[in-house]
């Protein structure tokens, strides 16, 4: 206030002196007086500008994470209670902080936080958990900024990709093997997504590359596609049928060679039947089996204490999926219905495309459906036609599975040459019915980065990380069986634990920029939610900014300029005359 | 404040001294030092060493021109002139601001400024000059005592081999590559170990070693050598590049050569020529009744020119049985000559080829390239001119199923009946044994004849006879050693036993013909292997007439090939009887393609352990046809087999792999197990659910 007082004392005493030496002589007193009070006060006000009551909620901190854009810098406040990350690019006027907790520390009347910029980093986003109210994202990058891919994928198997690029219109997307040739490409559509697929190999880790090409078929954006591919197991099936057809044909040829064991009898005639595997299907073999496959005829020919230690077996968790091969015998429908699908018969239904379902680009392949209405309860759906027809239901019984199977004719699949296609579609169907006796996976990062937090879960005590060269580090795993691995060096890692090698791919800093920028952005965005505090609105001065009242001094100083010049001028010729 | 002009004159003559004696002194300097450094590092060094000095010369001739001021004249004047008084300096203050006394001395001086002519320039720094010229000869000194660099790197490089004497350097490599003479093609001459050239090129290889080993030698992946002859310090060696190949220099007599990596030969193949038809337009073109000639026009493109182009000319005349060819060829000359592209016209004229009505003329172009040995010919598909017959009547609407020709070997009835008849003639010269054997001869004709015959009734023929059946063992087993010729199927395994289709191709009318003709046969053939051909003669000749009756009335149908099934066991059909019948059990074979050498490979490579390479080797050896760059693939699994230590080796080596890997069937990944706890959830709540619905 001091300072203040000085210098109005000290324009006060100018501006008096000046009125009293004005007033002696000269013409126009009065305005050159109340000019050298207006310039007097602008002056002051220009030194030390008034300040306007604004409104803010004194609980909020305003954090400017890296990535914010010029425009957003424009529009943030200049007032106390905006911090800046590290990283962020911004003028020395904005508060910097080491991290988010320590500016909760030193602004420790927030409760709420305005996020401002690309996103708070894993680090910040624990001390952020419960105050984050508002979120002023960044635009993302150019380029990929999705990428959705399994973690592990069966040997063989159809796997898929899909993302979103951003900001490249028009533009397409290419899967490159390792070798480098082009295994798939789709354009992008409005939104930029694209779903690519690909087949998968024999057992082990590849890395696919994922280029993005703008409409004139420049390169936009590159990134890699880790591939870990992991063998299948040697299901046990029994496959009971009526007769040979087609369909079982390619299935007992998929299963064998595919590696599954398999039990099969498919009767020929009355007492003669076409089997496989062991002979005896006896209730040992049930139990030890994991999938039963059983069609309408051969079920109408199990006696019935065959049929009960059937269904006791999948009670007991073994999985029975029921091909419906054409109309249902009444006593069959009628156990049918007992286990959850009424079956009955109906018109021939038009034929189905599976293209869409089973990543197959305009195959042109149709496929049939047994001309059957079921009515599934509360069975889920187990594969889906384009149309959106269900071809496959399933449902819980006791601890295993069953499924209903009307899908007719998936061989033409196998005769159509797409032959991973087929097996994919049955692979997927049998996991999803057969007895659950796979192994609990941990958890993989889905997307590790060098020097970035990654977190394994569900892992043993005595898990470690392995990388290319055969180094391994033990990971210090905590009471829930989870670990944190910062990665130093880009590529392959393996998480291992017992036998278990489990490979994740590190991305290097640089890669896939885009990538990280979404993941930064989504995790922030999953923060945001209704603070604990309400706001609390209060008044602050904010002090108008300076310019305008130093241009008003500037003309008020000219026009007293102007005023003692011709008041010289003419008490100058008052005298001459 | 305006100077007296004779002052400004001093002063202007002054300055220019002074830039005169900068300009002296640096002139040589900058030369000498630009010389040198263009010398030391090229052009470039020159401008910017030049730019540079240049720079410092125009600032210090600014500061010399600067140093030329008032007070400096002053100085010069009072020292030049005494009559000054030591007061010049008045002459550069203003006037109105001196004192009196000042005013006064000024006014004399500036009179006396009238009569002094001195000359104030500075005199020459003739010693800084020459000491400017001598620095200048030095640098030129320097300058041409400097050894070019270029030399210098060999000399670096070859004591840098010695020092590193664990190997051979080559230090010089030159491939040269003669291409086959009619490629007309100049030799050239690569500086790189891997090379591409036409097939068929002569490499001669020109490479020095040091140090000198005492026996080099290419040697070549398939094993064979080309040993190098030592001349001075040359080592040459030549070769024939027969197809693409991978080669590795070895060296006796020194430590192995710094780079013995695979190194790779392209050989470029020779193209068959191209062959378009221009004229005329479509493959059956039918004869106008005006029509004198027919235009033909071909176009033939190779890589390296063509040889020679001959226009095939068949004429077909007659019909049925009585088809007789002629052909001719005709050597075309193409337009423009010896080009790559040529133009083939001719035009036949079809008088003279003699055409008649029912005829066809077919034509069609063979074009060689000049490539040796063995030049490539490409054909033209034939085109056909026919002049219509007269328009058969019986054929309406079912061209695409009947054959209205008949196969050849109906023709030779007529034959039979010429041997019997010439038989007979001979019968006097011939004694009873050689009367006998040759009727017997005609015998067979007359029956392999019937057979045939037979074959369009649907009968068996016992020419194949039933001893067939046990010959498909050993063809089946051949047969599972050739992959890929699965439409060998049925003439390896099967045989016709009947061919059911071909007993319902004929009308009931044919049949019957076809039939009598048989019957009759089979009457010729009795008496001719009976030794009796006159008495024969008579069901020859209307053996003869019913074939005919049938060539004149029939349609031909052409059997297809079908599925043959297992022959019933027609003792058992139908009886009831399941003795015997059983299941059929372990048909299925698994395909056990996941688990190849190169397979293996891949995934030894990933988990860093010690690959069986030899096994690879081979693999990719007996598979090398069908995989996209095999030559590749060996260069890089030698690669990685030379230099464990290299991991981007292994890992291009892997990438390089990925093409080869077999895809295996989709496998299964059951569920994850329910832990002991969500177990017990899952049964509480199975055991809760009857009271809940209660």
């Amino acid at each position: 206030m001091s300072a203040a007082f000085f210098v109005a004392l000290l324009l006060t005493c100018a501006v008096v002196l000046g009125a009293l030496r004005t007033w002696r002589a000269g013409r126009k007193r009065p305005a050159r007086i109340g000019l050298q009070a207006a310039a007097a006060l602008l002056l002051y006000f220009c030194l030390l500008p008034p300040t306007a009551d604004e409104k803010f909620s004194a609980d909020e901190l305003i954090v400017v994470t890296p990535g914010a854009t010029r425009a957003q810098f424009a529009a943030l406040p200049s007032a106390p209670g905006v911090v800046a990350l590290p990283g962020v690019d911004a003028d020395a006027a904005i508060e910097r902080v080491p991290d988010l907790g320590t500016a909760l520390r030193r602004h420790a009347q927030a409760r709420r936080l305005r996020v401002v910029g690309g996103g708070l980093p894993a680090r910040d986003r624990d001390a952020a958990r419960g105050l984050v109210a508002a979120f002023d994202a960044a635009p993302l990058p150019r380029g990929l900024v999705e990428l959705d891919m399994p973690a592990g994928v069966r040997a063989g198997s159809v796997w898929r990709v899909d993302g979103r690029v951003e900001a490249v219109a028009d533009g397409r997307v290419e899967l490159r093997d390792p070798s480098g040739a082009v295994v798939a490409v789709q354009a992008l559509d409005k939104q930029g997504r694209f779903a690519l697929h690909a087949s998968a190999k024999v057992e082990g880790t590849a890395l696919f590359v994922l280029h993005v090409l703008d409409r004139d078929g420049a390169q936009a954006d590159t990134a890699t596609v880790p591939l870990s591919v992991r063998a299948g197991s040697p299901l046990k099936i029994v496959l009971l049928a009526g007769a040979p057809d087609a369909e079982l044909k390619y299935l007992r040829r998929w299963a064998a060679d595919a590696g599954l064991a398999l039990t099969s009898r498919i009767a020929l005639s009355d007492g003669v039947a076409l089997t496989e595997g062991a002979a005896a299907l006896d209730d040992a073999a049930l139990r030890t089996a994991d999938i039963a496959i059983v069609d309408e005829r051969a079920w109408a020919a199990l006696a019935a204490p065959r049929r009960q230690a059937l269904i006791a077996a999948v009670h007991d968790g073994l999985g029975l999926l029921l091909r419906a091969t054409g109309p249902l015998p009444a006593p069959v429908a009628a156990d049918w219905a007992d286990l959850g699908f009424r079956v009955q018969a109906a018109d021939a239904p038009p034929p189905v495309a599976l293209d869409r379902t089973l990543g197959l680009a305009d195959s042109g392949l149709a496929f049939s459906r047994q001309a059957l209405a079921v009515e599934a309860g509360d069975a889920a759906p187990l594969l889906r036609a384009d149309d959106g027809s269900t071809l496959a239901w399933l449902r819980d019984l006791g601890h295993g599975r069953v499924a209903l199977w009307l899908l007719a004719d998936s061989y033409r699949l196998a005769l159509g040459g797409a032959a991973p296609a087929y097996g994919t579609l049955w692979g997927d169907a049998l996991a999803a019915v057969a007895r659950a006796r796979g192994g609990r996976d941990p958890s993989l990062p889905q997307s590790a980065r060098v020097d970035e937090r990654a977190v394994f879960c569900g892992i043993a005590a005595d898990a470690a990380i392995g990388d290319e060269a055969g180094t391994r580090l033990p990971l210090s795993v905590d009471a829930r069986g989870c670990a944190a691995y910062w990665p130093a060096t880009p590529g392959w890692q393996a998480l291992l634990g017992g036998d278990q090698r489990r490979p994740f791919y590190v991305r290097a800093r640089d890669e896939a920029v885009g990538l990280a920028a979404q993941d930064r952005l989504r995790a922030t965005r999953a923060l945001l939610g209704a603070p604990v505090s309400t706001a609390v609105s209060a008044t602050r001065g904010q002090p108008l900014p300076r310019w305008p009242f130093f241009l008003a001094w500037l003309v008020a100083a000219a026009a007293l300029w102007r005023l003692e010049r011709g008041a010289a001028a003419g008490s100058g010729g008052a005298t001459d005359d | 404040m305006s100077l007296d002009p004779r002052l400004h004159r001093l002063r202007t003559a002054s300055a220019r001294r002074r830039l005169g004696i900068v300009a002296a002194v640096a002139a040589p300097i900058v030369i000498a030092a630009g010389v040198l450094a263009a010398r030391i590092g090229g052009p470039a060094a020159a401008i910017v060493v030049v730019a540079i000095a240049l720079a410092c010369c125009g600032v210090g001739a600014w500061r010399a021109w600067q140093g030329i001021d008032a007070v400096w004249l002053a100085r010069r004047l009072d020292a030049a002139a005494p009559q000054m008084d030591d007061s010049a300096a008045l002459l550069f203050r203003d006037a109105a601001a001196l004192s009196q006394l000042q005013r006064l001395q000024r006014t004399r001086v500036q009179a006396r400024l009238a009569e002094i002519d001195a000359d104030l320039r500075p005199g020459w720094p003739w010693s800084l000059v020459f000491a400017a010229f001598v620095i200048a000869a030095a640098l030129l000194i320097a300058a041409a005592l400097w050894q070019p660099h270029a030399r210098n790197i060999v000399e670096a490089e070859r004591a840098n081999v010695k020092d590193n004497a664990a190997s051979t350097a080559l230090t010089r490599m030159r491939i040269g590559i003669a291409p086959p003479a009619y490629t007309q093609l100049p030799p050239r001459a690569e500086t790189a170990l891997d090379a591409k050239a036409p097939e068929g090129s002569r490499l001669l290889w020109d490479l020095r070693f040091d140090p000198q080993p005492a026996a080099a030698a290419l040697v070549f992946h398939d094993g064979s050598r080309v040993a190098l002859t030592r001349d001075g310090e040359d080592w040459s060696g030549a070769r024939v590049l027969a197809a693409s190949t991978l080669y590795r220099i070895a060296v006796d007599g020194a430590p192995p050569p710094a780079d013995d990596r695979l190194h790779r030969l392209d050989a470029i193949a020779d193209r068959a020529p191209e062959v378009r038809v221009l004229e005329p337009g479509k493959t059956l073109t039918l004869l106008d009744a005006q029509q004198k000639n027919w235009n033909l026009a071909f176009e033939a493109s190779d890589d390296y020119g063509i040889a020679s182009a001959e226009l095939q000319i068949t004429l077909a005349q007659g019909s049925g049985e009585n088809v007789r060819f002629k052909e001719q060829t005709l050597a075309l000359q193409g337009e423009p000559a010896a080009a790559k592209q040529q133009r083939f016209r001719h035009t036949l004229d079809l008088a003279a080829l003699g055409i008649a009505q029912g005829d066809d003329v077919i034509v069609r172009l063979a074009v060689s390239d000049n490539r040796e040995p063995q030049a490539n010919t490409t054909r033209s598909a034939s085109f056909i001119l026919r002049w219509p017959a007269e328009a058969s009547t019986d054929s309406s609407g079912l061209e695409g199923i009947v054959q209205k020709t008949l196969p050849a070997y109906f023709r030779s009835q007529r034959q039979i009946i010429i041997d019997s008849e010439a038989l007979l003639a001979e019968r006097a010269k011939l004694d009873e044994k050689k009367f006998l054997d040759r009727s017997d001869a005609i015998g067979a004709d007359q029956k392999i004849l019937r057979l045939r015959y037979g074959q369009f009734l649907g009968e068996e023929s016992e020419t194949h006879a039933h001893d067939d059946h046990d010959a498909h063992a050993p063809a089946a087993a051949e047969a599972a050693a050739a992959f890929g010729k699965e439409g060998d199927l049925v003439a390896e395994y099967g045989h016709t036993h009947d061919i059911a289709e071909a007993a319902t191709l004929l009308d009931p009318e044919t049949r019957a013909t076809l039939k009598s003709a048989l019957a009759e046969m089979w009457q010729a053939e009795l008496h001719l292997r009976q030794g009796d051909p006159a008495q024969a003669l008579p069901y020859e000749y209307r053996a003869l007439e019913f074939v005919k009756r049938v060539q004149q009335s029939t349609r031909i149908y052409l059997a297809r090939v079908g599925l043959e099934l297992p022959v019933p066991d027609e003792t058992r059909r139908l009886s009831g009887e399941r003795k015997d019948v059983a299941d059929r059990s372990g048909t299925l074979a698994a395909a056990s393609d996941g688990d190849s050498a190169i397979a293996r490979l891949w995934k030894t490579l990933a988990a860093n352990e010690a690959p069986d390479w030899d096994a690879a080797e081979a693999w990719l050896r007996t598979h090398a046809a069908s995989a996209p760059d095999a030559l590749g693939v060996f260069a890089a699994i030698d690669r990685a087999r030379r230099d464990p230590a290299c991991a981007p080796c292994r890992v291009a080596l892997r990438d390089q792999l990925w093409p080869l890997l077999p895809a295996p069937s989709a496998g299964v990944l059951p569920r994850a197990a329910p832990e002991t706890a969500d177990r017990v959830y899952l049964d509480a709540l199975q055991t809760a659910e009857p009271g809940a619905s209660r």
